[in-house]
């Protein structure tokens, strides 16, 4: 079975450093640029992934304007649990560690992504 | 956490079984129809990569009859060609975009998979979303 699949599966969602963050690669992209999530632990009990400036980037090319279109994307967002920070334009889902595993919280935002990323001008 | 922590913490739960003629990915994905059970993706021996008709199922639990809703997914399909509806039920990709790096060429496989994903979630919220024929998302009026 294919040797180079199973290479590129390793890649899959896996952590890098960058700078003095932690961020997993998605192999998300839009017209060519990545999306990847950063994650960091807020406290003791809730962690955070987010989506990174490329995506606040492509928020605003899409909807022409991502303040406007704040009502439609928080709606979207709910249904993975996900919530916008409308002032950085930015997607984030913070989640309780006993709550929900580090992985199950990285598909459930990537699903955001892939649905309110394809929003257009409102 | 460090980096090493995370990866094994993710990859508790994101795995893959490869076998001799087919290779299973396991992911956590959301359908909102109230599973726990992962989503199970599946290459074969011909690099085709299919959900195994999971998504339809678990759409089907959720909304009942899947034929006002065939519209979207078509519009979804149109948008996003490289993943096509086998029989019916199973959605699939069978090609892959080739990548050079230097002087090796490969096939894109994540490429793939994560185009099948985005069809996935879009399909798995079709009564929610109205897509248009170029995957322009907007929200159903009558929410």
């Amino acid at each position: 079975m294919s040797e180079q699949i199973t290479k590129q599966l390793d890649t899959l969602y896996s952590p890098y450093e960058k700078g003095n963050e932690i961020y997993i690669f998605t192999h998300t992209y839009f017209d060519g640029t990545p999306v990847n999530f950063r994650f960091y632990r807020e406290d003791n009990k809730f962690s955070v992934i987010s989506t990174d400036g490329n995506f606040s980037e492509w928020m605003a090319n899409c909807t022409g304007d991502w303040k406007k279109a704040s009502p439609v994307i928080r709606s979207l967002a709910k249904i993975y649990g996900a919530s916008w920070d409308n002032e950085n334009g930015t997607l984030y889902l913070r989640f309780r560690r006993n709550e929900m595993s580090v992985a199950q919280a990285v598909i459930r935002l990537q699903q955001a992504v892939a649905v309110i990323g394809s929003l257009g001008p409102q | 956490m460090d980096v090493n922590a995370l990866d094994q913490y993710i990859s508790k739960e994101i795995r893959k079984e490869v076998y001799v003629d087919h290779i299973k990915l396991f992911l956590p994905f959301y359908f909102g129809s109230g599973s726990t059970e992962p989503l199970c993706l599946v290459w074969d021996e011909n690099e085709k990569l299919s959900d195994c008709g999971r998504t339809l199922s678990e759409l089907e639990k959720r909304v009942g009859d899947l034929a006002p809703y065939m519209q979207n997914i078509s519009n979804i399909l149109n948008a996003y060609g490289s993943v096509t509806l086998e029989s019916g039920r199973r959605f699939v990709v069978r090609d892959y975009q080739t990548c050079v790096s230097g002087e090796d060429e490969y096939k894109d496989y994540m490429g793939g998979l994560n185009m099948l994903l985005r069809v996935l979630t879009l399909v798995s919220i079709s009564d929610v979303i109205t897509v248009d024929e170029h995957g322009t998302v907007s929200i159903c009026q009558n929410r």
